[in-house]
């Protein structure tokens, strides 16, 4: 009988996915306004409000922040959860070699 | 008005009858456009926008997946917040009606911004004096005000 063991290459394959970070990335838009864009970070994130503040700011003044960094599946929570929030949100990979 | 006021037991509505008719006006106006065909109304991709923007058929399948709870949130926080204008909810907001209430402000001003064509600040400005802007420009600025007045009420020290 044959064990249902992935071989050694589809394994490494599956760690090096898991391993790629990915980020949620929130972009500046003409209506959101900074202080929703605070609250926001603040009460879904949990950030403290310097740090909220912080990534608004950012947001704001380069036109776009990341607020989140993980698995894929996470990040595409959050950024369902910004979409709800009304914010202009999306998912990426995290910066490679070339970024 | 104050759109808002701090009690005892929570966070108070306090608009005039008058501002909380034209923004029941305007909650209907949404709950028309959340109920209708949102695949020819170009406010769905401010309100559902592209998860993957250098990648349509991965934005599509987060769409596929969000899209109807979205819409779903979207439609509740607007007929609670239209419950509240209308008098069918009163007293103090509790934490689910203040989400509902800053969401739909959101969701409010997402549309009115697409009809005044405002994608930046440029348009922003230029939309005070265009045709479509007379009025509707200052109902924008209104419901940000109002949308600022509640987060602050929200988070300041009580």
């Amino acid at each position: 009988m044959t064990l249902t063991t992935p071989d050694v290459e589809e394994r490494t394959d599956l760690a090096a996915r898991l391993d790629v970070p990915w980020v949620t990335v929130v972009w500046d838009d003409p209506v959101n306004l900074m202080s929703y864009v605070t609250y926001v970070f603040q009460s879904y994130f949990g950030f403290s409000h310097a740090r909220a503040e912080r990534l608004m700011r950012q947001v704001h003044d380069e036109g776009r922040a990341i607020v989140a960094t993980g698995a894929r599946e996470a990040m595409e929570r959050h950024v369902e959860a910004m979409h709800g929030y009304g914010l202009q949100a999306t998912v990426d990979r995290a910066a490679g070699p070339d970024a | 008005m104050i759109p808002f006021v701090r009690r005892t037991d929570g966070v108070h509505l306090a608009m005039s009858e008058g501002e909380r008719a034209v923004l029941a006006s305007l909650t209907e106006q949404l709950q028309q456009v959340l109920g209708g065909d949102l695949s020819t109304d170009p406010v769905a991709a401010r309100m559902f926008p592209d998860a993957y923007p250098s990648d349509t058929e991965a934005s599509d399948e987060f769409r596929r997946w969000t899209q109807a709870d979205l819409l779903t949130q979207k439609s509740e926080n607007a007929d609670t917040v239209h419950a509240w204008l209308t008098g069918a909810r009163e007293g103090a907001l509790t934490a689910q009606d203040e989400q509902a209430w800053l969401r739909c402000l959101t969701d409010l001003r997402l549309t009115i911004a697409e009809r005044l064509g405002i994608v930046d600040a440029e348009t922003e400005e230029a939309s005070y004096s265009g045709d479509a802007g007379v009025g509707l420009r200052d109902v924008y600025d209104w419901i940000g005000y109002v949308q600022e007045h509640l987060v602050t009420t929200l988070t300041a020290a009580r």
